[in-house]
């Protein structure tokens, strides 16, 4: 088995818009859904399809990879890489990144994307949070209240 | 804004496992299917190209919500219960518990926030527990910090941070719960800012932590059960288990023995980090031992020992050494220093210690190295030394000092140069030693 999965040279990633992405093994290997989908495969070359995660996210998510999985790289150089890269994400982008990393399996991934929306979200007000996130309440202004008044400790 | 909530992405798998409250996300990761998905994604496609806003939160799984709000504190988490119905008891399942008092005006609202959600949390599992509580004065309610920690230790609680700082001075007093040393479940304790007032309690079974981090923990040297703190730590938090210990800030002291050796009975331990430690001026040892089987790094910062060092650890892989006692004498006594990396720096004058005078010159004392067996090769990857003393052991042969790859020399933040042979580091320390501060020992 070992043997096997060593001989895999390239493996090719196809996002949902069709986009094919050739990355290292060592690259996936984070990625644990498509690790489990190697394991079971004998052959040579591999060709996945990814169809919930799309082009531009998976470009982004590979990029983080191969920084991560790169031996080169000083710890300050990843978090310097890891600031540098939520700075310039949309929260669009971080949900989607979210969700990826979940469909992937990307434990550490998916650390740091929560970790990022937190941030934004957190010491916001609950009307911030509802628009930056587009929930729409689903209360009424008496039940809000009577939610406020419940929690209130929360709300000091 | 409009308003399509008509969400079609709704094949991440992690919906189908996530709406299964309590399930654990680390362990719920989806599989991939290879049905369907490919409808899906172009429907995913289409109406992303269609319309750009949804309710980003429709779609996600809640156990992805939980795992944002896992990482901000508690007091925020439950304000999203008046965001949508939704949302009104997700909070309660959260994984994570972080209380701050510094979120609050006053700690009699802290005090009600924490035992409301203690109240409202059934029996959800609690991974990780942060507890803050800055008190204006030197006290620590005692009763809310029973309360937490017995809620934490019996809800499965595997990391515990611990912060009780006083705002005037240092380390309130604080009785540690009985549940805290007996919790199985725990693997990583911090304790910051606590002065235990019934550390004579003894370890009635140890629980598998593997990390201990203690910092501004005041052990009384004064009263006669602690003539050597170390023992006492040991017997009040159980080493045995341990794989990394961190102890910060703390005054030790160590009555009646020559050599101390605390860390002996750490057979797990794998990284030692002490750092701003000291000991109670007249309580000191004549050697310090740092002997563990399986340490690979060790870490000392800023330490106030005043007495030798010696370096025990047979499978030691970086040593690093952040310079604050100018008498600090080491002694190595390992079988091989094959790819062991020293790192021995005097204190940034920028970062890490504020307190240390700029541009003083200081020499980090000498680094002997005496080496047990002499058929083993001395092999620096790398020896980053500040212009200090490099005491090599005359015994030691020309050959293997030619081992060396590199040896980095700081002088000041201004130098730094690579040298490849002897010559040019006595050449080199020469240059150096019109200051007193310098001694060259050659071979």
């Amino acid at each position: 088995m070992a043997a096997e999965k060593s001989s895999i040279k390239i493996i090719t990633l196809i996002a949902a818009d069709g986009s094919v992405f050739e990355v290292e093994p060592n690259i996936v290997k984070e990625m644990k859904t498509v690790q489990s989908y190697i394991d079971e495969l004998d052959q040579n070359t591999v060709s996945i399809p990814l169809p919930n995660v799309f082009g531009n996210d998976l470009a982004m998510i590979i990029e983080y990879c191969k920084k991560h999985a790169s031996e080169e790289e000083t710890k300050e150089a990843k978090e310097e890489f890891d600031f540098e890269f939520v700075k310039r994400m949309k929260s669009d982008d971080k949900l989607r990144l979210l969700q990826a990393a979940s469909y992937l399996n990307m434990e550490s991934f998916l650390q740091f994307m929560a970790k990022a929306i937190a941030a934004e979200i957190e010491n916001q007000s609950v009307e911030f949070v509802r628009d930056y996130f587009q929930i729409e309440s689903d209360f009424t202004p008496e039940e809000e209240a009577e939610l406020r008044k419940e929690n209130e400790w929360a709300f000091k | 804004m409009s308003g399509t909530i008509n969400n079609t992405i709704n094949s991440i798998e992690c919906c189908e496992a996530g709406m299964q409250k309590k399930t654990v996300f680390q362990g719920s990761g989806p599989i991939l299917k290879k049905t369907k998905l490919s409808i899906s994604a172009h429907q995913v496609k289409d109406n992303n190209e269609a319309s750009e806003c949804q309710d980003k939160f429709d779609d996600m799984p809640d156990c992805l919500i939980l795992h944002i709000l896992s990482f901000m504190e508690t007091k925020e988490a439950v304000r999203t219960c008046v965001l949508s119905k939704r949302w009104r008891n997700l909070w309660t399942s959260i994984l994570c518990l972080n209380f701050n008092s510094k979120s609050f005006h006053r700690l009699a609202d802290f005090k009600k926030f924490v035992l409301w959600v203690l109240s409202r949390r059934d029996s959800s599992l609690v991974k990780v527990l942060t507890y803050c509580r800055a008190s204006v004065d030197y006290a620590t309610d005692q009763n809310l910090f029973n309360k937490v920690i017995d809620h934490a230790t019996s809800h499965g609680i595997e990391e515990i941070r611990i912060n009780l700082r006083a705002k005037i001075c240092g380390s309130p007093p604080v009785d540690i719960p009985l549940s805290l040393f007996n919790c199985q479940s725990l693997k990583r304790l911090e304790l910051k800012n606590c002065h235990p007032t019934n550390v004579s309690l003894p370890l009635t079974c140890e629980p598998m932590k593997k990390l201990l981090h203690l910092e501004h923990f005041t052990v009384d040297p004064d009263r006669a059960e602690f003539s050597n703190s170390f023992a006492c730590l040991a017997n009040l938090f159980g080493f045995t288990t341990l794989t990394t210990l961190s102890l910060s800030n703390m005054t030790l002291s160590c009555t009646g023995i020559d050599s101390l050796n605390p860390f002996v009975n750490c057979v797990n331990l794998k990284n030692l980090h002490l750092s701003k430690m000291s000991f109670k001026s007249e309580l000191v040892p004549k050697d310090f031992v740092i002997s563990a089987p399986r340490l690979n790094h060790l870490t000392l910062t800023c330490n106030r020992f005043k007495c030798k060092i010696v370096v025990a650890a047979p499978q030691l892989i970086n040593f690093s050494y952040l310079y604050f006692s100018p008498c600090a004498f080491f002694e190595f006594s390992i079988p091989s220093l094959d790819d062991l990396t020293f790192d021995i720096r005097e204190p940034n004058n920028q970062s890490e210690e504020p307190h240390q005078r700029r541009g003083q010159m200081t020499s980090h004392g000498s680094i002997n190295m005496i080496r047990g067996h002499h058929d083993t090769k001395l092999s620096f990857s790398t020896a980053e030394v500040t212009c200090g003393i490099a005491v090599m052991p005359e015994k030691e042969e020309r050959s293997s000092i030619s081992k060396w790859k590199s040896l980095n020399l700081h002088a000041g933040s201004t130098y730094k140069i690579f040298i490849n042979n002897l010559d040019h580091i006595t050449a080199y320390f020469r240059r150096f030693s019109q200051n007193e501060d310098f001694e060259i020992v050659t071979v």
